[in-house]
């Protein structure tokens, strides 16, 4: 790596840490700033011309060929989800997750980021699916269970509504 | 509405918010952060190639959206470059290969389609010699492997 791209490189690695630390104070549209500062700064290092042509399939790409680089890059775009998460921008937590998974589809916090986005968006469907490949990993863990009682509950309001709807339905035939 | 860019050599560019936003890297994270005078730094283009993009965008800024690639199952092909974009991507190789790295790194999707199929373009038709030329590329084959490699591509060679 040249001395050029090193300085850009800590340069954008001081603007992460420094979302970080905004992200733990709760000043969230702060920290969101600082990461897509560390973006600006690490995406493009170390690329060459002849490998920006190759063609990158996330759905077919195996774990080691995820380099450091889009291990880095990935989970910035997924900090930049959780940011959003926690400003419940949810359409955003989707979109910034999905990011993060195209750059390292082995993500595991971004693919659970992006399974609270869906619960939240009501893709029900869509999230179970990615909780249950998450909890072939990790069967007990606790974030995942709590996304299934969310699941559940959403769920439920969906019938309960559906329900009401139904029962109004026949009261004006009366 | 305007948005201020500035390139790694620290010249700035004040462009229309049409011409920033075809920039996916640009466009969200203005969505993010909202507009702002501060000029987005671009550490990774020098100023001779941000000009080259902007002037791109700039052309492009009123193009319809492009098809979404995930619903796009059309072959792909290098032949069908429009006019003004090939005249605009008839440059030298050294500042080609910038664009293409800086549509890359900035995330403009049609750049860096033109950028490939130009490449692509380039080396259509030629030898492996030729092609190690153009691209500095060092000849790392054996004897024995050169030998090889003719024997088994002998069958599509023209005589």
């Amino acid at each position: 790596m040249s001395a050029d791209s090193s300085e850009k490189r800590k340069e954008g690695l001081s603007h992460k840490e420094a979302g970080n630390r905004y992200f733990k104070a709760n000043e969230f549209s702060k920290a969101l700033k600082e990461y897509h500062y560390a973006l600006l700064h690490l995406r493009g290092l170390n690329s060459d011309a002849m490998n920006v042509a190759k063609p990158r399939d996330p759905e077919t790409m195996t774990e080691d060929e995820v380099t450091e680089q889009d291990k880095e890059l990935s989970a910035i775009s997924s900090n930049i989800a959780a940011c959003h998460m926690r400003l419940q921008r949810y359409d955003r937590v989707v979109f910034c997750a999905n990011e993060a998974l195209k750059t390292n589809p082995f993500n595991k916090k971004a693919k659970f980021r992006l399974a609270q986005g869906y619960v939240r968006e009501g893709a029900l469907g869509k999230a179970s699916k990615l909780l249950d490949e998450l909890e072939k990993d990790s069967p007990n863990d606790q974030g995942f269970a709590a996304e299934r009682r969310n699941i559940e509950l959403k769920e439920k309001q969906a019938e309960e509504k559906q329900r009401k709807e139904f029962a109004g339905m026949f009261d004006r035939s009366k | 509405m305007s948005v201020k860019l500035s390139s790694s050599d620290g010249r700035e560019f004040e462009v229309n918010m049409k011409v920033a936003t075809q920039s996916a890297l640009i466009k969200n994270l203005l969505y993010d952060l909202g507009e702002t005078d501060e000029a987005i730094p671009l550490p990774n283009v020098n100023g001779n190639v941000l000009e080259k993009i902007i002037e791109y965008c700039t052309h492009h800024m009123d193009d319809p959206p492009a098809l979404n690639e995930e619903y796009d199952d059309l072959p792909k092909r290098s032949d069908d470059i429009e006019p003004w974009d090939e005249k605009f991507i008839d440059v030298d190789q050294e500042l080609l290969f910038e664009i293409l790295l800086a549509s890359n790194y900035m995330d403009i999707k049609p750049l860096l389609d033109l950028g490939c199929k130009t490449v692509a373009n380039m080396i259509r038709n030629k030898s492996a010699e030729e092609i190690r030329k153009m691209f500095n590329i060092e000849e790392d084959f054996t004897e024995e492997e050169k030998e090889q490699i003719r024997r088994e591509n002998e069958w599509a060679e023209d005589r």
